[in-house]
């Protein structure tokens, strides 16, 4: 039973640099766990497995919580499937300009994506954060992650592992958790995928930028997972920030890697 | 007994799609049955942690029309918590003392207001908590303490166990109609009996959707059909009060949203002539109910065949004895615990006396002819104000009013028509008397008064005895 968003998880091979940028849009760090096991379970789910690694949970109001993820470096290209949508008064200095044209996503699909946000993004690389992200202009509105893109080259499938993940669209194509619960909210954009240079289709946890998406839930060890992540899969125990959990890592299809964290205690 | 409470949130847990909405703020936040325990279940860690509150503690609870109130509620309920609800802009010190009244853990507070000294429920906060796993709670656990008015004395609190609340519910449920193909609108105010029951327990009972919306007012009763069209509601509940100012205020083209087939009248007596004008207008019948806060729901009328001016048809084992100068006795299932006094439980046991004059029909439809302390004794003569107002109503145009007795040196008790705003002219006055004199019985208007703004009860209630100390007083 899927209850909400854990986190959105950011492979990244400077922590600190990485944790003060999301500080600047607000975030605070919720724990720590510099050296955290890594269960040797993952290590399908990475290119290169190291015994320990590194994370760090930020969380912001109204904006989507994020793991930061250092497994001593990063490997390859930039996972792409999950683009953050970053929001705020201004982009930062020190991004550098993208083209639209230059993300995994094709026109029909940026036609979507700005249906969804209401207006157009922009693109940048953003070094400390070690991807390439988009961001839209805050109106009002608290800054942050506010939605990740998810670029699909099925979108039936894709709608159809939201839906079993218990995300439901709203008129935009905007989809989201029905939660009341603010900390808990993810908002995911479908859009249709093109390939891109720089790009991966294959998420791997310490790839740079966003491969998986961690959702909280309960009773994995007894209800039926879905349908979508039924394919290939494995659960281990772990205590995360002093919590008992089960972890379970699934690899969906398409998209990204989707993590269940089920805590026990 | 079965554990009804776990059964009551198994029920609720099968559902996947909301069964609380809150439209009553800026954003809609909906809940999912599936998602409800494991929200009540964290809140119930959150008010462990914060307010050091435990099952069997009592909490004095500040309520509002919000998501936090509801969840707050039921994780009372499923953890065995007491909840003494009080309104939003209740003042700090008069929680404090009712907290040391009755001995309570903590003052909490789910409005959106601030509330000085109280632990505020933040859903936000929830996210961070760790589920606390409910146990087995006893039966005749006390759940709520609310409060009556006061009006006549020192208010009582009244104290319910869980399954008053659930029996009681299933058989109204089971009387009306109610399914959970139903969806709610709950306008009542939730710090009050009937925004708690009415509004939420009930319709929960059968697995029916809650919309919470804004305490009714003035301002929301502008809106009240596009809110009841929008969110597809098809039962709720409204005071007459309420269901006046629904009729007054309505600039639709009195068309009644397709989903809506029930509405009920609660809180208060609705005039036969109020019922059928709403009938007449709106082709839906107002469905009056009759209940008390220590026993819950007694009656209510047929949708099929509603009998305007009457309280509806008992309710499965409610039983009801009556006499022509006996005040109506009721023995329900659905009994309140007891009251509260000086801090503890004073059990309650046996049929309830009101001080409610009732007859009932050989259909078996049950007339509320007022209340026994209302009755005014002019002259030798027992006059029934509620039946003078029903017979009022028609020439007073709208204009809230109320009939009264108050002391008088040769008649014992004078009959008073008492108005809101300016005094009535000599005219209207006149004419007043003159429809009192031409209706059945021997009664008498003997005098006119006015007051500022007349004192109501949460729903709209006229509070007559209020009102005759606010006379009595020179408030006139």
């Amino acid at each position: 039973m899927i209850m909400g968003l854990s986190h959105v998880a950011f492979g990244c091979s400077d922590i600190e640099a990485a944790t003060a940028r999301l500080i600047g849009f607000g975030y605070a760090v919720r724990f720590d766990a510099p050296a955290l096991e890594n269960h040797a379970a993952k290590t399908p789910f990475l290119s290169r497995y190291q015994p320990k690694h590194h994370i760090r949970a930020l969380s912001a109001e109204g904006a989507m919580a994020i793991e930061l993820l250092d497994h001593g470096g990063l490997v390859g290209e930039q996972a792409a499937a999950l683009i953050p949508v970053f929001r705020s008064l201004a982009p930062c200095p020190d991004w550098q300009a993208r083209a639209l044209d230059d993300l995994p996503i094709s026109a029909e699909g940026l036609k979507s994506l700005c249906n969804a946000l209401g207006k157009a993004p922009l693109a940048f690389h953003d070094p400390a954060l070690s991807m390439t992200l988009m961001w839209v202009a805050a109106t009002g509105d608290a800054p942050g992650l506010h939605a990740c893109a998810l670029p699909t080259a099925d979108t039936g499938a894709t709608v159809a592992l939201l839906g079993q993940l218990r995300f439901r669209p709203d008129a935009s194509g905007l989809w989201s958790l029905l939660t009341p619960l603010p900390a808990l909210q993810a908002r995911l954009i479908p859009v249709a995928a093109k390939q891109a240079a720089g790009f991966s289709d294959d998420p791997r946890l310490d790839a740079p930028g966003c491969a998986c998406l961690a959702l909280m839930a309960r009773g994995t060890d007894r209800l039926p997972m879905p349908d979508a992540l039924q394919g290939h899969r494995v659960s281990f125990s772990l205590p995360v920030n002093g919590k008992d959990s089960r972890i379970t890592l699934a690899q969906p299809e398409r998209g990204p890697i989707i993590e269940l964290v089920d805590q026990t205690t | 007994m079965p554990d009804l409470i776990a059964a009551f949130f198994d029920r609720l847990s099968r559902i996947e799609r909301p069964v609380l909405t809150d439209i009553s703020g800026g954003d809609r936040r909906d809940v999912a049955g599936a998602d409800l325990a494991d929200h009540l279940d964290r809140l119930a860690a959150m008010l462990r942690r914060k307010a050091g509150a435990c099952r069997g503690d009592r909490v004095v609870a500040v309520f509002d029309n919000t998501l936090e109130s509801a969840l707050t509620l039921l994780a009372a309920m499923r953890h065995g918590m007491t909840l003494a609800l009080q309104p939003v802009g209740t003042a700090p010190d008069d929680l404090k003392r009712l907290q040391a009244r009755i001995d309570a853990r903590a003052v909490i507070n789910a409005t959106r207001q601030g509330v000085s000294g109280a632990t505020t429920i933040r859903l936000q906060d929830l996210a961070t908590e760790t589920p606390v796993k409910p146990a087995t709670v006893p039966a005749r656990t006390p759940f709520t303490i609310t409060f009556t008015s006061g009006s006549t004395g020192v208010p009582k609190g009244i104290v319910h166990g869980a399954e008053s609340f659930l029996t009681c519910a299933e058989a109204f449920n089971r009387q009306t109609g109610i399914t959970g193909h139903d969806r709610f609108l709950n306008v009542m105010p939730m710090f009050y009996m009937a925004g708690i029951f009415n509004g939420i327990l009930a319709p929960l009972a059968a697995s029916a959707p809650v919309v919470i919306a804004e305490g009714f007012s003035t301002a929301t009763a502008m809106r009240f059909w596009p809110t009841v069209a929008t969110e597809a509601i098809s039962a709720l509940w409204l005071s007459p009060t309420m269901l006046s100012l629904v009729m007054r205020l309505d600039r639709t083209d009195k068309t009644v949203p397709p989903a809506m087939r029930r509405l009920f009248v609660g809180t208060g007596a609705m005039t036969a002539a109020a019922a059928e004008q709403f009938h007449r207008t709106y082709g839906l019948p107002p469905l009056q109910s009759y209940g008390l806060s220590e026993l819950l729901y007694i009656s209510v009328d047929r949708a099929e065949a509603p009998n305007f001016g009457t309280v509806g048809y008992p309710l499965d084992d409610v039983v009801l004895t009556c006499g022509a100068e006996d005040p109506l006795s009721i023995a329900s299932p659905h009994a309140f615990l007891g009251y509260l006094v000086d801090g503890a439980l004073q059990p309650h046991d046996g049929p309830f006396l009101t001080s409610d004059l009732a007859q009932v029909s050989e259909s078996g439809a049950l007339y509320v002819l007022g209340r026994a302390d209302d009755i005014i004794l002019r002259g030798g003569v027992n006059v029934n104000p509620v039946d003078l107002e029903t017979a009022l109503a028609p020439v007073m145009g709208g204009r809230p009013f109320c009939v009264i007795g108050q002391r008088d040196a040769t008649l014992g008790q004078k009959v008073v028509l008492v108005t809101e705003g300016p005094g009535l002219v000599p005219a209207a006055f006149s004419e007043a008397q003159r429809v009192i004199r031409d209706h059945p019985g021997r009664a008498q208007l003997d005098a006119a008064a006015h007051v500022e703004k007349l004192p109501v009860g949460p729903t709209g209630k006229i509070r007559r005895a209020a009102l005759r100390a606010m006379l009595a007083g020179g408030g006139a």
